[in-house]
């Protein structure tokens, strides 16, 4: 859009100067024919007023001395116009090139900022991936804890279940293997005469049915 | 009078040892009373276990009566024994099973009669075993009752 606009603009300056020169070579056409006709004319009254002969008046001289003030006349505004249509020029060449650095720096802006936003955009996406990772994770992690926990306490309780169930036996091996060997049937005649004792009656009345 | 064993007379083949002995002693006696109807016997020729026997009982060891008596006291104990079989984790001697015997006898039933056999499972203790019953008297036995004790006594440490 905005190269067509910079091709529209040159052209039409291109235009314009050329429409310009066209209209100032015209111009001096025009003037060149009014300055003869002009000459004509003052021939004419000349010849009317004085009576006499306009090429005595009007001699090479005046003619070329009219034709150099035209010349001049032509060349000032020639020039004139000139320095308008530079200064034109310089004007409208300033103010496409503010129109172009504008126009640039605010393309520039927007695909800066589309790119900016698409960035954050995806920013935006990895930070919430990633949390989503990280909290799925955590979850992972608490069950597999909770798990591990449960399976833990588990083995624990079998292993107290399984101690307690054979405690009798892990103490009773315990004490053979430690004084097994050392205590003596005289030192546990009290025990067995407790045991006895509880259970005297029952001994006595078995004995007693027995025989 | 009530019969009375010796302590040391707990097992049964010593009370049919001493019956047979007893059977013996009062058919010598019958015998030499036969040829010289004063025939004393003298104690020293007798056994150990038949002289505390005699003088546990009050027996003249000269009436034959009395023998005769002695020695049906001991075959009626023979043919209906009240037996009890202990099971140590250890050979028991002699002075332990006395001791043992002489308890039994006093305060459970009197004349009662022993037999020893071995469990090496036993650790501290004993298991009996009657005519119809058994009994286990091992530590195992009183730890495994008292479980629940010592299960309350390791919590109440842990908590």
């Amino acid at each position: 859009m905005t190269i067509w606009w910079l091709v529209l603009i040159i052209t039409v300056l291109v235009v314009g100067t050329i429409g310009f020169l066209w209209v100032a070579v015209k111009l001096t056409s025009i003037l060149n024919n009014q300055t003869d006709i002009n000459l004509k004319k003052a021939n004419d009254s000349l010849d009317r007023v004085n009576g006499k002969n306009v090429v005595d008046v009007f001699n090479n001289e005046f003619r070329e001395e009219l034709r150099n003030k035209g010349r001049l006349l032509f060349e000032k505004i020639i020039g004139d116009n000139a320095m308008f249509l530079q200064q034109d020029l310089r004007l409208t060449t300033a103010q496409l090139n503010d129109f172009l650095k504008d126009q640039i720096s605010h393309t520039l802006k927007e695909e800066f900022s589309k790119y900016e936003q698409s960035i954050s955009d995806a920013k935006q996406l990895a930070i919430e991936s990633i949390q989503k990772t990280l909290v799925s994770l955590e979850e992972q992690r608490t069950e597999l804890a909770n798990q591990i926990r449960d399976e833990i306490a588990k083995d624990k309780d079998k292993l107290i279940a399984n101690f307690e169930d054979h405690m009798a036996e892990i103490l009773n091996h315990y004490i053979i293997e430690a004084i097994g060997n050392q205590v003596d049937l005289s030192d546990q005649l009290e025990y067995i005469f407790g045991d006895l004792e509880s259970n005297k009656e029952a001994i006595a009345e078995d004995l007693r049915n027995g025989i | 009078m009530e019969f009375k064993l010796d302590n040391s007379i707990y097992k049964l083949a010593q009370l049919r040892r001493i019956s047979f002995e007893l059977n013996q002693l009062i058919l010598k006696i019958e015998q030499n009373r036969i040829i010289d109807p004063n025939y004393q016997i003298a104690q020293n020729s007798l056994g150990v276990e038949v002289v505390k026997l005699i003088e546990l009982n009050n027996i003249d060891i000269n009436s034959i009566s009395d023998l005769k008596r002695l020695e049906s006291s001991l075959e009626q104990i023979g043919q209906h024994p009240a037996l009890i079989h202990f099971s140590f984790n250890q050979e028991a001697d002699s002075k332990v099973l006395q001791k043992l015997v002489a308890y039994i006898r006093e305060n459970i039933y009197p004349n009662v009669l022993i037999s020893v056999g071995l469990d090496p499972s036993i650790t501290i203790g004993c298991r009996i075993r009657l005519t119809n019953k058994s009994f286990d008297f091992s530590l195992r036995s009183r730890l495994n009752k008292n479980k629940d004790l010592l299960l309350d006594k390791i919590r109440t440490f842990e908590g």
